[in-house]
């Protein structure tokens, strides 16, 4: 018997000495992640009607038999002439696909495109960032609750929710691999005494990352400004906060760009419906809440309407006519205004948003090639966990989301207390991350509620649940850590 | 044995009788054939076709088009079309297709060329002779009117033969060249140089259709209000109709509305407006909605929503007289059956730029009466204004749009009181049904009709229950709800303060244990 433990203990010596949490993490992350996207048949997330933009974007066009909706579509074609749609839209995505195109052309074919590519360069960051995340909470430790940890943040961030999208051409992957790197490297710079510049610029092309990944996240960059206000702390010497500075202006004009570059269309579209599907969303009259707006209240009867008619309508949206008395009416002011106005409606639409944001995994498309034995529009089941206990079993109210932010606030400011109190920085930096993070979990939803209303609402909150999943496991993490309400004395080296 | 005879005897009077009845059937409804050579965007080849189309749907004719390359041999005869009508768009082409002119030379029904290509055959059987003109600019004349013609490059005209009536007069400034005709008929034959779709040229041709398809119905031209829709400025269109009222001047109205969201105060306003106009001399036709995205599985929708558009409006005492729509909705099996013949009057308007399809087949119907719509401002190039006298020869509807400004309006009632045109009244003239999947709504002379009966239009719409907003559903429980989600708010902030203070004296107590006293 003492033996047997004797062994056991050795065993579990030899393993915590070869492979690290991180490692483990890695390991087991790439298994999921290799098995959901290359492992047959194809598994994906089938086209909702917007990606035939995006791929002409890149140079890339749908062959005889593209399906929308039902099927994913395993192979496209690879524009072999000139493309005046090419690089018309400012997105990081961009920059995946076109890897993944050279990539394809210089292993697999010229002329058709194979998504499992644009999943392998998907792969590779996000495995990374995996490592990196899973380092900065675990270091220095390799006890069991270091490994535990490990699985959980496999469990959290290899949800087939977010793997699948990969082999897509949805702008999620970005948005998650982004997130990774920021919240990583944040982590490790706050415990380390000297500042590691190749961390900080990984905090900067995260950043870049998140904020070019839709238009929509245009405005994020106010947020993770926040997040790297803790870096002015661990930068101590005057002439590097030059650099510091460069790098937060850099970001902002990224921001900025990627905000303004929606189309006028697309802009008048997000208008309409947030109009139709937001501001007309309720139980009383809609045409008398509008009375005396500055807007006509005939257009009330708008209600429901969609900007790209499913079938017949009294008059096209984009005619001249409702682009003058509507849309250019419709400004961010008469928004406001309007919810200031009529708090119970916007809270009602805010609880509905807070009903939407956990459910991550995207129903409404296919996640299997046709031909693979499954029905139009089947769903995966495996490695979906998370995402679903989280989709079932979050409250479904923005005031808790509220609460939870400041109780998760409250905890999180006591660590800067006694921290700053012991001349550390390290809690002060999370402290300024949870805050930016937290700041996401809250402006988002409101942002999609004047930004587009109800619309597509759970695609556009995406950021909310990789904000509040990145929170929870960092307190977990400290939790387990021990360094929640101050900074451990064994700080790392990376 | 007997039996077996007598059953080939059932049979065979059951073929004779279907054979026999889908003859009659056929005879009842021989089309029109439209041949076309070539669209021709460059030209308005596209605008010239409708025109056509459109036109022989006025005239009461059902047709079909088809494309020259597209016409089979032995397709055009006497059984199935009672005419034919060549569009020549696109003289430079040179397009032939040989079975068509065979079948066309045997063909005994009527025939009518329009453009270019006017081949021996036709001229002789036109009982004129062919003259080529280059490089002209024609004007047409037409008793006291004339409207000058887009500069042409080559036109066939035919020399003017004795005892043949010709329609309108096309003259050059040249001396040399003398005056041609226009339109020509000769017995069921008829000829038009090229076709303008605008002003008097159209004008003209209606005059021409008519005569050769035996099919005048010569009235006043009725004044249409097109481009109002629920969103519309409702102060506007009161005020339109108020002063169209005062001045004598009768008109329809052409509205989209809306099946849902009915139970709106803007609903209420949107019928109100209608009653409005109708209590002024106006008559509603329904616009057709806008496509969107539709296929050919949409006639379900387009059907629900027209009879609950038709219904709502009913409801409120806003009998609308006819259907209107774009023209293309007469060329789509789907969108004609369950838009259009639901009406007796249907008023056909000019095409939007974009065209969406459900199902297109190119077979135009026909209603009792089908409106011709062409606009105010297309009449504008008939000079000496003489349009009163100039009086169409089918139905035609003249459309104005809504305008969006005083001075627009004003400037339009100058113009309509200046044109001193009879316009078509149809508080004397008009009879129509319009039928509704549970409801027939009916015009008699000024009266309307729902189901028969007649319906009073007064200010406030009758027999609407009144829809309350504010009345919520009895949800059980929901009081309780309420007060268990204040008392663990209660309780959560009396935890967090009671909390909060222990934290404090903790710490206190905590740090006198290391201070020294």
């Amino acid at each position: 018997m003492k033996r047997l433990k004797q062994l056991s203990l050795m065993t579990w010596q030899t393993f915590t000495r070869h492979i690290s949490p991180a490692a483990l993490a890695t390991i087991l992350a790439a298994l999921v992640v290799s098995f959901l996207l290359f492992v047959p048949p194809l598994r994906g997330l089938a086209d909702n009607g917007t990606l035939p933009q995006i791929l002409a974007n890149n140079g890339l066009y749908r062959l005889s038999g593209y399906q929308t909706t039902s099927y994913v579509n395993p192979q496209l074609g690879i524009m072999q002439y000139f493309n005046e749609l090419r690089g018309t839209s400012f997105t990081s995505q961009t920059l995946f696909v076109q890897f993944a195109i050279l990539l394809n052309k210089l292993v697999h074919s010229q002329t058709v495109f194979d998504v499992r590519f644009l999943g392998l360069t998907y792969m590779i960051p996000y495995l990374g960032g995996i490592y990196l995340l899973t380092k900065a909470m675990t270091q220095p430790f390799r006890r069991i609750r270091s490994y535990f940890l490990a699985v959980v943040i496999v469990f959290v961030f290899a949800d087939a929710s977010f793997i699948l999208s990969f082999n897509s051409f949805y702008a999620t992957p970005v948005m998650v691999i982004g997130m990774l790197y920021v919240v990583a490297t944040t982590l490790i710079v706050a415990r380390q005494r000297q500042i590691n510049w190749q961390l900080v610029v990984g905090f900067f092309v995260g950043v870049a990352l998140l904020v070019t990944a839709t238009p929509q996240n245009g405005p994020l960059v106010l947020c993770c400004l926040i997040a790297s206000g803790g870096f002015f702390l661990v930068v101590t010497r005057g002439p590097r906060w030059l650099w510091l500075l460069t790098g937060i202006l850099l970001v902002l004009v990224l921001g900025g760009l990627s905000y303004t570059s929606l189309s006028s269309e697309q802009r008048a579209v997000n208008r309409y419906q947030s109009f139709t599907h937001g501001v007309l969303t309720q139980d009383t009259d809609a045409s008398q809440a509008i009375a005396h707006s500055g807007i006509s209240r005939q257009y009330g009867l708008m209600k429901g309407e969609d900007y790209y008619p499913t079938a017949f309508t009294a008059k096209r949206p984009s005619s001249h006519s409702v682009n003058r008395q509507l849309l250019q009416r419709y400004t961010l002011g008469w928004v406001s205004r309007y919810y200031i106005q009529h708090p119970r409606q916007f809270m009602t639409l805010l609880n509905l948003a807070a009903s939407d944001m956990m459910i991550t995994q995207n129903k409404s498309v296919g996640d299997y090639q046709q031909g693979a034995g499954k029905g139009p529009g089947a769903q995966v089941t495996i490695f979906t966990g998370f995402s679903a206990a989280a989709g079932s079993f979050f409250p479904r109210r923005f005031a808790f989301n509220l609460l939870l932010a400041v109780a998760l606030l409250m905890v999180f400011v006591v660590g800067v207390y006694n921290d700053l109190q012991a001349q550390r920085v390290a809690s002060v930096v999370r402290f300024f991350l949870v805050c930016g993070l937290l700041l996401i979990f809250i402006s988002v939803p409101v942002m999609a509620i004047i930004g587009g209303g109800t619309t597509e609402l759970a695609q556009r909150l995406l950021m909310v649940p990789l904000s509040i999943d990145m929170v929870l496991l960092i307190f977990v993490a400290d939790l387990l850590n021990h360094r929640l309400w101050h900074a451990d004395d064994a700080e790392t080296e990376v | 044995m007997r039996k077996w005879w007598q059953g080939l005897l059932v049979i065979l009077s059951l073929i004779c009788g279907l054979w026999g009845g889908e003859q009659s059937v056929q005879a009842a409804t021989r089309r029109v054939l439209i041949v076309y050579d070539a669209l021709n965007p460059k030209q308005q080849g596209q605008t010239k076709l409708v025109a056509v189309q459109r036109l022989l749907a006025s005239a009461g004719m059902q047709t079909r088009t088809e494309q020259l390359t597209a016409y089979r041999a032995g397709q055009l005869t006497s059984r199935r079309y009672q005419g034919v009508v060549t569009l020549n768009n696109w003289s430079a082409g040179h397009l032939k297709n040989t079975a068509f002119i065979r079948d066309r030379d045997a063909f005994t029904g009527k025939q009518l060329h329009i453009g270019a290509g006017l081949d021996a055959t036709e001229a002789s059987r036109l009982r004129s002779k062919r003259v080529t003109v280059r490089h002209q600019q024609f004007l047409l004349k037409h008793q006291h009117n004339w409207q000058l013609l887009p500069f042409s490059e080559n036109v066939t005209l035919l020399k003017p033969a004795k005892g043949v009536p010709n329609f309108g007069t096309l003259t050059t400034q040249q001396t040399s060249l003398p005056d041609h005709p226009y339109g020509t008929v000769v017995g069921n034959r008829g000829y038009l140089p090229y076709l303008e779709p605008k002003g008097l040229s159209l004008l003209v041709a209606m005059q021409m259709i008519a005569r050769l398809f035996g099919n005048q119905q010569s009235r006043a031209p009725l004044l249409t209000i097109t481009g109002v829709t629920p969103y519309s400025d409702l102060n506007r269109v009161r005020q339109l109709a108020q002063r169209l009222s005062a001045a004598g001047i009768p008109f329809a109205l052409s509205t989209t509305s809306v099946a849902n969201n009915t139970s709106m105060q803007a609903f209420t306003r949107f019928t109100k407006t209608l009653r409005f106009v109708e209590q002024h001399q106006g008559v509603i036709f329904l616009q057709a909605p806008v496509v969107g995205a539709v296929n050919a599985q949409s006639g379900n929708s387009l059907e629900q929503l027209m009879v609950a558009e038709l219904n709502q409006l009913g409801q409120r005492q806003v009998i609308p007289v006819g259907i209107s729509a774009p023209a293309y909705w007469n060329q789509d099996q789907i969108l004609r059956r369950y838009g259009l013949q639901r009406a007796s009057d249907v008023l056909l308007l000019p095409n939007p730029t974009t065209t969406t399809f459900a199902k297109q087949d190119n077979l135009g119907g026909t209603t009792s009466t089908t409106w011709y719509g062409m606009t105010w401002r297309s009449l504008q190039t008939v000079r000496n204004g003489q349009i009163q006298q100039v009086r169409p020869a089918l139905p035609t509807a003249v459309t104005v749009q809504l305008p969006t400004s005083t001075k627009q309006e004003s400037a339009l009632l100058r113009q309509l009181r200046q044109a001193k045109v009879t316009w078509y009244a149809p508080t004397k003239q008009m009879k129509t049904r319009l039928v509704s999947a549970s409801a027939t709504f009916g015009y008699r002379k000024g009266t309307y009709y729902l189901n028969g009966s007649p319906v009073k239009v007064r200010n406030r719409a009758t027999g609407v229950p009144n829809y309350h907003f504010e009345r919520k559903n009895f949800v059980a429980l929901s009081g309780y709800f309420k007060v268990q989600g204040w008392i663990l708010m209660t309780f959560f902030v009396i935890t967090t303060i009671v909390l909060g203070v222990f934290l404090f004296l903790g710490r206190r107590i905590y740090r006198r244990m290391f201070m020294r006293k």
